[in-house]
């Protein structure tokens, strides 16, 4: 015991650095919101990095197994696009299947006018209530996503495009798979911004970014663009990325309406849900 | 030591003061953001015994804490240097060892000692700043340039201030 009162009193110095560096550690990680976030979040990153080496690898000796299964999936899906069907007549494509029920079809449609120069644009598509489109159906062209229905005629819809203030779609990056939403600023046709990614996720220029399926309007998997600048915000934990959309709204002549087969079903469940709390 | 306590005092509100008011303001495309607090613990007389010495770190740097919303990040910086300045004292000494009236400026020890002194204790002070700030390594390259950048511009801020303040007085008091 002596000795160690010893010790400590020859080393004081050393001791009260720690004691004072504990305190503001204490102090860092108590105040400022940011530190506490990365104090919990450095482990995270580090099993995340192990697991995805240890991927790589194993991902290497299956790679034969796993192309042919591409291969052959590739296959399938090419059979049941739309474009393998296509005819310019307002059928609406759906497929008898006892085993899985259709959650989207697809309704083709050409584009009869847009804008891209306002503060809200939107398009006019030549089918409306006539042909089954009703309000709140996503549209999507070939090169990827183009907005959502807004009003219906008999004969024509208004489409608001992504190019405009009041549109949000969930989005989700490939590479990673974290999710954020797509919001339109003004500015440039070209580019929508990518908010709500956290800084922990690791992101490159040319990254692609796909919907995310977590809303009710569009399917998963469907290409918005690619990453072409990001940032972090100066105040916070979130990127402020640039993404290059995929179709031009410029160019867009055909698309398809996407209806939601499940839509009423999804509804009523989320009422129920709501009216329980 | 007793002596000085009134200058040590002038001294401590004085840097703080132009660190918070000034140095705080300065963001250049976030790229440096020079500290001239540090001086207060380079500047301590030699003799200021090692509690001591930790304990007026932890407050000045507390103290700029307070005014720029960091916790305790600044105080941890400065408790590092005021540890290791002993050591980095003892590496530096002269032949001969330090007189009693020698104090660490410019002026008493020479240009090159100080030099010296100031660029260790800054650069580790910055090193230690901004790795705690960001905590992580994921963009550690500009964070290392940040740290290059600021220490260069806080060196330089304190030798120029011994030029401009300590060299005339303390001729005069020899």
């Amino acid at each position: 015991m002596r000795n160690l009162l010893y010790f400590i009193f020859r080393y004081h110095a050393f001791f009260l650095f720690l004691l004072l560096q504990g305190l503001c550690l204490y102090l860092i990680v108590k105040n400022n919101s940011y530190q506490r976030a990365a104090f919990y979040n450095v482990s995270d990153e580090v099993v995340g990095r192990t697991m995805t080496a240890y991927k790589d690898v194993t991902g290497f000796i299956t790679l034969g197994e796993q192309n042919k299964k591409l291969a052959t999936e590739n296959a399938r899906l090419h059979n049941m696009l739309p474009s393998a069907f296509y005819t310019d007549t307002s059928a609406v494509y759906q497929k008898k299947d006892s085993l899985r029920s259709q959650f989207y079809s697809y309704i083709p449609a050409r584009v009869v006018q847009t804008s891209t120069s306002f503060a809200n644009n939107y398009i006019v598509i030549s089918k409306g209530s006539g042909q089954g489109i009703e309000p709140r159906m996503g549209v999507v062209g070939p090169d990827g996503i183009v907005g959502i229905v807004k009003n219906v005629s008999s004969n024509f819809s208004s489409v608001f495009s992504l190019l405009h203030s009041q549109v949000t779609v969930s989005a989700r990056v490939k590479r990673n798979g974290s999710r954020g939403t797509i919001r339109w600023d003004g500015g440039s046709a070209d580019f929508v911004n990518l908010e709500e990614i956290t800084r922990q996720e690791i992101l490159h220029k040319g990254d692609t970014i796909f919907t995310s399926g977590v809303s009710r309007i569009f399917p998963d998997n469907i290409m918005v663009g690619t990453v072409d600048e990001f940032k972090l915000k100066e105040q916070g934990n979130f990127y402020s990325i640039r993404v290059r959309l995929a179709t031009s709204y410029r160019r867009i002549d055909y698309v398809y309406v996407v209806n939601n087969l499940m839509h009423t079903e999804m509804d009523s469940l989320l009422k129920k849900t709501e009216n329980a709390q | 030591m007793l002596n000085n306590v009134p200058a040590i005092i002038i001294r401590f509100v004085l840097l703080t003061l132009v660190q918070v008011m000034i140095l705080n303001n300065i963001h250049l495309h976030g790229l440096f953001n020079p500290a001239l607090y540090p001086l207060f613990i380079l500047l301590l007389p030699l003799e200021t015994h090692a509690s001591m010495l930790l304990l007026l770190a932890f407050l000045s740097g507390w103290v700029i804490d307070w005014y720029s919303h960091t916790g305790g990040l600044h105080a941890s910086a400065s408790l590092v240097i005021a540890f290791l300045r002993p050591s980095v004292m003892r590496i530096l000494r002269p032949t001969g060892g330090y007189l009693p009236e020698d104090r660490p400026t410019i002026s008493s020890m020479g240009f090159t000692w100080f030099i010296t002194y100031c660029s260790i204790l800054v650069f580790i002070h910055h090193l230690f700043l901004f790795i705690i700030e960001t905590f992580s390594l994921s963009q550690f390259i500009f964070v290392l340039e940040k740290i290059v950048i600021s220490s260069l511009v806080s060196i330089a801020i304190m030798v120029i201030l011994q030029y401009l303040f300590y060299t005339r007085k303390v001729r005069m008091i020899r």
